[in-house]
């Protein structure tokens, strides 16, 4: 019985601290590498205001306040969230960035009088481009204070004369147009007055205008445009000049609109930006490889270019012709075109320097492309060629 | 031979007593190392007056005369005849020998081997072993443990197991059931989960590595696999079985027996229900097993057996194999994690899934003509049906992906939310559904006959021969099997006659043809056997006459759907001797040749789609020797041997691009593939004292591809395209581990309590690869190496009565320190774990059952 028991002891001790997979999971799990994919990924909400434990960035604003925050910030959140992928991997980011645009008083309300149009020494009462008005004010307000927003009443010639009331805002130095209501439009809406009475009731009608406004100048989705409107309210600036700041007065707000595509929403202050990241194998990096698959057009124009003519390419371009595909049956190495229907990576490269010179003509310095192709190698397959452009040429990478 | 006839003299001695009376008989059957035999038949000579040992291999039998001759037979031991008399009632221990392993007419009809006297590597399990040590395995895993052998449960499906000899995969690796090949006639493999049942009424398997002792027709390079049901020895009676293990497994069942009935009659059946969650996850299976034999014994000279059985079931199936990083990137880890099942209205669902059901019907009719003649013939068939399922080519939803999570219900690694699928192909209305089930079917209808003539010439020389006739029809095609919510599946299969059409449940796609497969031949041996030296010398010849109709993909059949017919010559020769040196040692050597005809799937047609013949497909060759040295005594019994078989002009039909306008496949016949297997193997069984038996097993295998090769791409009008060169000498050959040991220790505690642990080893594993693919003359580099693994299995099993029932406990746990192993792998390009796809070991699993007879 003795024996047995050694036996066992012996069986056991020996052999149960052998794990077989011991060695290759270190491998694994140091390098990380085995896994590659392509990801398209929209940040939500939840993933900018979640804490970084439960995976998400942790920030009070679903947004980020610079592209320099997105590329300190994103890596480790995509290393979180995907913690399998490795080397060869890219993540396309769509990410809000805050770009603000603030909501603007008027502090002059101004309106042009017969005098003013005279002293611009204009022939008739009336301002008929915007030039006219951008003059007049730079001799009212010769010295403007930056972001001075004034809100201008005046007439206005295009075919008839109308009275407008827009808003002229100083940035920058220079002088900004931002489309208002005219009275007519204040009626339209349902107004007693040439005024709103309350911010709610004028952002959700003022939409409505600028759909108006923009019908025969479409805009596009993303595009931000500022408005003008006006408020009766306390005069807490004292305005209208008449030395008390509890009485109440018209006062003039520029806010911003983001169209959608079909409607102009109140901007939130944020625009929506993409930037791509790839993993070098140890943390996901900012990336600007393009990930392009050849289009069967792109076999035709390798078939069809001057490859064809040149020596050691001849019989290849004539197979890709035949079979469109790139035959990869021979050797992969060579510093001479294979002469052969194989392709080898040297003449790769120049075939798809060739396809990603039509393809992409004003790519910038240090653009990178990853192209996928069809091959042949005795079934068919896909392979994968890194390209960058250095001094206006695409090379291997 | 000599003990033989010393047991035949004093036979024939007694034979001449005769007293009157009744006599109470008892005695012990033991086998060739003293153990009891439960089960072995004890009849007095001349009667049907018989009874069966019980578990300890005690008998009781009352004799109705006072003395006379009591014969003691069981299966895979040569009948032993004793003497009883008024005065010998107790007889004491009787102990059978193995030396010839069955009686005649088996032998020869299942080609089972003889130990010492057959000159091939051999190892036999018996019943006893398999009822204890399989547990809830797979049927080839029970003979891990033996040398040349690499079995794996693959993707840990029911019945998905896989085995393989000699570095040589399944379809170069004979299996025959009772002496009836079973491996498929269109491509060589074998479907465990086809046999599934078939481990309750196997009374002995056989493993002849090499060349082996076969007789059929078509040799196998491997070696090959015999698997024999119990028939007419099974003694009269019954049990009833119960089993239960890890993951819901639970298995019922029941065999009932006549024994050998007065009329001459015995009719064996039995029958199990068996089902599980399946040690994987989502790999549910159920199944149903069945056996019927039903022997008559007309007279002394003939005897007809008709036996039937199957094993119906379905399982799911892990069928996408993943990378180590992914598999370790997943919470449940490599050895559960399956990406291919998920949830449908709350019910288990599979993306991959198996139902088959292949049941195999067979007449023996056994016929001795004269003491010296006799003729053995079979008449078998089988009618399969049964599919696997598959998704259709543009489907995306089942598929698995780190960063895909949309359509499973959790992260990427959780099941697949069918539910999500089917709202969605609901939702597509008429643009039908995206992603739907299909069935690969595969149906079959085979027919064979098989007959031994054998006679003994003089007493020194043995003829034997016979016919070997089958045909077989193999029907296949795709099926659309669930439309997963939509109304109908657009056919997305390019260049079938219903491209694009609006296909309902039941619709054929893809492909639908009938591979036929006529296979006649016959063999002879002459055996000489004089005192210790036995001789042997075989050979066959067969034909086989391929044909095909292809119903679904006339583009690609411009000449009609029927295929001509078309038919390779093949031969074997081989021979070999045995030398018994003296009680203790013997020697044996063999020698063999053999040229076969290449399988219809990868070689005579370029493509399922496609009827046209590749006239220009050459017969395989295969080259073997071996020599081994057996040693018996009463402690010990070793054997080693030393084999080298090449496998020359191994062909294959490498198909090129299709052309882009006509669609024809240009082929080129790859001929010159060579590989060499060779090794050493040792195995022994060493009993330390009366209760404790040490067995162990070294196999050292040295498996490598030899040659590169060549062959010349022709397209359809025989115009030159291009050569395809492949790159294959001095890989290492893939897909088992080349180097395997095993040790066993069994505990006898008690009478009828004993355990036993089971260790083994597997290394030298490269992953698989299809070597047509070492098309790139830079990449000579080896597959992946997997890593080597050490495996321990306890078990025990415990012999008691309930009442008067003969019970039986055992249990079985393997894998027991619940090691994480890699047992199959696909190699990638890098030939690194990287992007190596694999296939886990399961983990600790446990069964227990419990077998009471009556």
């Amino acid at each position: 019985m003795k024996k047995i028991i050694y036996f066992f002891a012996i069986f056991t001790l020996v052999l149960s601290s052998c794990n077989p997979l011991e060695d290759i999971n270190e491998q694994i799990d140091a390098q990380e590498t085995s896994i590659s994919d392509n990801i398209v990924y929209t940040l939500t909400e939840e993933d900018y205001t979640e804490d970084v434990e439960d995976g998400g960035l942790g920030f009070r604003f679903p947004n980020f306040n610079s592209v320099d925050d997105v590329k300190a910030e994103v890596p480790a959140f995509l290393s979180n969230k995907y913690p399998v992928l490795g080397n060869g991997s890219t993540a396309l980011i769509t990410y809000k960035l805050y770009a603000p645009k603030r909501t603007e008083r008027s502090l002059i309300v101004y309106e042009v009088t017969r005098a003013d149009y005279d002293a611009q020494g204009l022939r008739f009462p009336n301002f008929s481009n915007d030039d006219q008005i951008f003059d007049f004010l730079n001799s009212k307000y010769p010295d403007p204070a930056d972001r001075l927003l004034v809100s201008l009443t005046y007439d206005f010639f295009n075919g008839s004369v109308n009275e407008l009331n827009d808003g002229f805002f100083y940035t920058e130095g220079e002088w900004v147009k931002v489309k208002g209501l005219t009275d007519d439009q204040y009626s339209l809406a349902g107004e007693r007055f040439p005024n709103f009475s309350d911010e709610e009731e004028a952002l959700s009608v003022l939409p409505i205008f600028l759909k108006e406004n923009f019908k025969f100048s479409p805009k596009e989705q993303g595009d931000i445009e500022p408005f003008m409107y006006k408020l009766f309210v306390t005069d807490v600036d004292d305005v209208d000049g008449d030395g008390r700041t509890n009485d109440r007065t018209t006062y003039s707000y520029v806010t911003y609109f983001v169209y959608d595509g079909a409607d102009w929403l109140p901007y939130d202050n944020t625009v929506e930006q993409s930037i791509q990241f790839g993993h070098d194998g140890i943390t996901w990096v900012p990336d600007n490889t393009i990930a392009y698959t050849l289009a069967p057009e792109d076999y035709d124009l390798i078939a069809n270019s001057e490859l064809k003519d040149v020596t050691g390419y001849e019989a290849a371009v004539a197979n890709l012709a035949r079979f469109g595909n790139i035959n990869r049956t021979g050797s992969a190495d060579g510093d001479e075109p294979s002469g052969a229907s194989s392709w080898n990576d040297l003449m790769v490269y120049r075939a798809l320097a060739i396809v990603l010179d039509n393809l992409n003509p004003s790519a910038d310095e240090d653009q990178k492309y990853l192209v996928s192709i069809s091959v042949y190698n005795g079934s068919n397959a896909t392979e994968k060629f890194a390209l960058i452009k250095k001094s206006g040429e695409w090379v291997k990478q | 031979m000599k003990k033989f006839k010393n047991v035949l003299l004093v036979a024939l001695f007694f034979v001449t007593a005769t007293v009157l009376g009744q006599t109470k008989l008892t005695g012990t059957v033991v086998d060739e190392m003293g153990e009891p035999l439960p089960g072995a038949n004890v009849v007095v000579k001349g009667t049907m007056n018989g009874t069966a040992t019980d578990f300890d291999g005690k008998f009781t039998l009352n004799a109705k005369s006072n003395s006379g001759l009591l014969v003691v037979s069981f299966i895979g031991y040569i009948n032993k005849e004793v003497s009883y008399s008024s005065s010998k009632t107790n007889l004491g221990t009787v102990q059978l020998e193995m030396s010839n392993t069955l009686d005649e007419i088996v032998v020869t009809a299942t080609s089972f081997a003889i130990d010492r006297k057959t000159p091939v590597a051999v190892s036999t399990i018996k019943a006893e072993e398999i009822e204890t040590k399989l547990g809830t395995q797979e049927f080839p895993e029970i003979l891990k443990s033996t040398p040349g052998v690499y079995a794996t449960k693959q993707g840990g499906g029911y019945g998905d197991s896989r085995i393989n000899l000699r570095g040589f995969r399944s379809q170069n690796v004979a299996v025959m059931i009772n002496g009836v090949p079973v491996n498929d006639m269109e491509n060589g493999n074998v479907y465990w989960s086809n046999w599934a049942g078939l481990s309750d009424v196997t009374s002995a398997m056989q493993v002849q590595r090499g060349l082996g002792a076969s007789k059929v027709a078509v040799p196998s390079v491997g070696g090959t696999i015999n698997i024999l049901s119990k028939s007419t020895d099974a003694e009269k009676g019954g049990m009833v079985r119960a089993s239960t293990a890890n993951d819901g497994y639970q298995k019922y069942g029941m065999t009932l027996s006549t024994g050998l009935m007065d009329n001459g009659l015995a009719i064996t059946a039995s029958a199990a229900t068996i089902k599980g969650d399946g040690y994987v996850d989502g790999l549910w299976f159920k199944g149903f097993n069945y056996f019927l034999n039903v022997a008559k014994k007309i007279n002394d000279n003939h005897k007809l057996s008709f036996t039937v059985f199957g094993a119906q079931q379905e399982h799911g199936q892990r069928f996408n194999r993943t990378t180590v990083a992914v598999n370790r990137a997943t919470e449940r880890g490599g050895k559960r994690f399956n990406p291919d099942w998920g949830y449908r209205n709350g019910q288990i669902e599979n993306s991959s899934f198996n139902y088959y059901h292949k049941p195999q019907i067979s007449l023996n009719y056994d016929w001795i003509i004269s003491d010296k003649t006799f003729l053995t013939t079979v008449l078998y068939t089988s009618f399969g049906k049964g599919g696997g399922r598959r998704s259709n080519p543009g489907s995306s939803k089942f598929a698995f992906g780190v960063d895909q999570d949309e359509y499973r219900l959790g992260g990427f690694d959780s099941p697949i939310n069918y539910d999500k699928i089917v709202e969605e192909n609901k939702a597509r209305g008429t643009q039908g559904s995206s992603d739907v089930f299909l069935n690969s079917v595969n149906n079959h209808n085979w027919y064979g006959v098989l007959s031994t003539f054998k006679t003994d010439l003089t007493d020194e020389l043995t003829f034997s021969g016979g016919l070997d006739g089958r045909y077989y029809e193999g029907i296949h095609y795709y099926e659309v099997a669930d439309l997963l919510g939509g109304d109908f599946y657009i056919n997305e299969y390019r260049r079938t006659n219903n491209e694009g059409e609006a296909l309902k449940v039941g619709d054929r796609l893809r492909y639908d043809y009938v591979g036929r497969v006529l296979r006649y031949g016959y063999f002879a041996q002459l055996e000489y056997s004089k005192n210790d030296l036995s001789l042997f010398l075989a050979s066959s010849m067969s034909n086989t006459e391929y044909n095909k109709t292809n119903n679904l993909n006339d583009a690609l059949n411009p000449n009609g759907r029927d295929s001509e017919d078309v038919s390779f010559l093949g031969y074997s020769i081989k021979g070999g001797s045995n030398y018994n040196i003296d009680a203790n040692h013997n020697v044996f050597a063999n020698v063999g040749y053999f040229s076969r005809a290449p399988f219809l799937a990868a070689s005579v047609f370029s493509r399922r789609e496609s009827g046209s013949i590749n006239e220009d497909a050459v017969n395989e060759k295969v080259f073997s020797a071996e020599i081994g040295y057996g040693f018996r005594s009463e402690k010990l019994s070793a054997n080693v041997n030393l084999y080298r078989t090449e496998w020359l002009d191994r062909s294959r039909v490498i198909s090129g691009q299709p052309d882009p306008i006509s669609g024809q496949i240009p082929v080129a016949n790859v001929t010159g593939l060579d590989a060499l297997h060779q090794g050493v193997e040792l195995d022994f069984v060493y009993k330390m004292t009366d209760n404790l038996k040490l067995t162990g097993m070294v196999s050292l295998g040295d498996w490598n591809w030899t040659s590169d090769a060549s062959g010349d791409l022709f397209d359809g009008e025989g115009n030159f395209i291009s050569q395809t060169n492949i790159y294959a000498d001095g890989l290492k050959v893939s897909d088992a581990a080349q180097t395997t040991w095993a040790l066993g220790l069994n505990y006898k505690a008690a009478q009828r309590t004993s355990f036993f642990v089971d260790y083994n080893y597997a290394g030298n594993n490269y992953a698989t690869m299809d070597v047509v693919r070492r098309t790139n003359i830079d990449d000579r580099e080896n597959t992946w190496q997997l890593p080597n693994f050490h495996l321990f299995d306890l078990g025990f099993s415990h012999g008691f009565t309930i009442g008067d029932f003969d019970s039986t406990l055992s249990g079985k746990l393997n894998n027991i320190l619940n090691t994480e192993y890699i047992s199959d792998a696909r190699d990638g390009s890098t030939h690194t774990v990287n992007d190596s796809q694999v296939y886990y070991g399961a983990g600790r699993t446990f069964s227990l059952g419990l077998k009471v007879k009556f």
